[in-house]
């Protein structure tokens, strides 16, 4: 694990506690999870219990104590994109996958999440790949989507 | 000095006392979950909420932390008051249905079947935080901390794992309204179930008394910054010490 990475983030913050969340961020952006050895070293170098900072990493959706595939590829199930047909776009990305809603792909290219709205309900059913928003979509397009991502 | 008018009876405070000092003072009975005289109030279990009348208005708030401002009338006892600590308490015994201390306040404020049903938990927390508060601000290890949110919500250590930091005290056992922190000591070991955590247990130089972990001696050391002859023996022999001089 590079802690120089982390050493740098810390003082792009100034090593300043109250920047905790933005701190998390940028470690996230660089290892697309929050590694232990990190979480450790954070806690040492800006003097903050660890509890502390496992809750907020723990309290918050958007960070990830686990490893996470390349491609963020989070399904919308909101109420408009449920009845648009969000379930068949689910189950599609599944088989296409092979895997189950939380996991990663075996390559760790894909990570596949469900999320609640993203609140493009007008172009539903939508799937929100590394935070573009992609939307009118159809099995097809779901495929053909997610083969895209799978070569980079 | 603010004129405070608690239940009927009239008395005047300085500015900041909290309503429940002024209750406890004018020996006024409000319920309390998550205070401790010990710890910053922070009017998590919503136990103690009075509703209050300041500056011609009516509001509900928690006894525990609100300092009073302006000259104020509380009422403990009002329907309002009455039906939201009910309604806190259905809360909870849904939540906890075998904590002895939520059975005892839910039959005192005649709440016996709760509209909600849950899943069973056994598990008596009712996720006030006070054991994470203790372990900051009184012992000041800070081994423990609150995790997830929502219903997920409760106390742990760092990853579900044994602990490095705790001390093994027991502070937050002592703490817990509701017992929900279980400390075992047993063949010369102190374990925690909800902290997975295990200590070796020092016995008292005198007696032979188990009385405190290693870890919590050695840091005792730390913070008092020598090795104290009172870190050697147990309580009951430190008396014995004293009053034989």
């Amino acid at each position: 694990m590079d802690l120089t990475k982390v050493d740098k983030i810390l003082t792009n913050h100034k090593n300043d506690k109250a920047m905790l969340v933005a701190i998390l961020q940028d470690v996230q952006d660089e290892f697309r999870y929050l590694p232990k050895e990190v979480l450790n070293h954070i806690s040492k170098s800006l003097n903050i219990p660890l509890p502390e900072i496992y809750d907020v990493s723990t309290f918050y959706k958007a960070f990830s104590l686990k490893p996470r595939g390349k491609h963020i590829c989070s399904i919308c199930m909101g109420t408009a994109c449920h009845v648009r047909g969000a379930p068949v776009i689910l189950e599609t990305a599944k088989t296409h996958l092979k895997i189950e809603p939380g996991q990663n792909t075996p390559n760790m290219q894909y990570t596949l999440n469900t999320v609640n709205c993203v609140g493009a309900c007008a172009v539903g059913p939508v799937i929100q790949v590394d935070g573009s928003l992609y939307g009118n979509l159809t099995s097809m397009k779901t495929i053909q989507l997610l083969k895209k991502f799978e070569k980079d | 000095m603010y004129k405070v008018k608690i239940d009927g009876i009239e008395t005047e405070v300085n500015p900041g006392t909290t309503i429940l000092s002024v209750a406890n003072q004018e020996f006024v009975e409000i319920p309390t979950l998550c205070y401790n005289e010990n710890v910053e109030p922070r009017g998590a279990c919503r136990m103690c909420t009075v509703e209050v009348e300041v500056w011609g208005r009516k509001r509900l708030v928690t006894a525990c932390n609100y300092p009073i401002q302006a000259d104020i009338v509380i009422d403990t006892q009002s329907e309002r008051v009455k039906k939201l600590r009910r309604l806190i308490l259905e809360v909870l015994l849904a939540r906890t249905p075998d904590s002895p201390r939520i059975k005892e306040l839910a039959e005192k404020y005649g709440v016996k079947q709760p509209r909600f049903n849950l899943e069973k938990t056994h598990d008596n927390c009712i996720v006030c935080g006070l054991c994470v508060q203790a372990c900051k601000d009184i012992v000041g290890v800070s081994a423990i901390g609150l995790s997830e949110r929502g219903i997920f919500r409760k106390p742990i250590t760092p990853y579900e794992e044994s602990s490095h930091t705790c001390i093994g005290c027991g502070s937050c056992v002592y703490i817990c309204p509701t017992d929900a922190i279980s400390m075992v000591d047993k063949d010369g070991k102190r374990y925690f179930e909800r902290w997975k955590t295990e200590f070796k247990l020092v016995g008292c130089e005198s007696c032979g008394t188990h009385f405190a972990t290693d870890v919590q001696i050695e840091y005792f050391k730390k913070v008092m910054g020598k090795d104290d002859p009172s870190l050697h023996f147990c309580p009951n022999c430190l008396v014995l010490k004293e009053t034989k001089k």
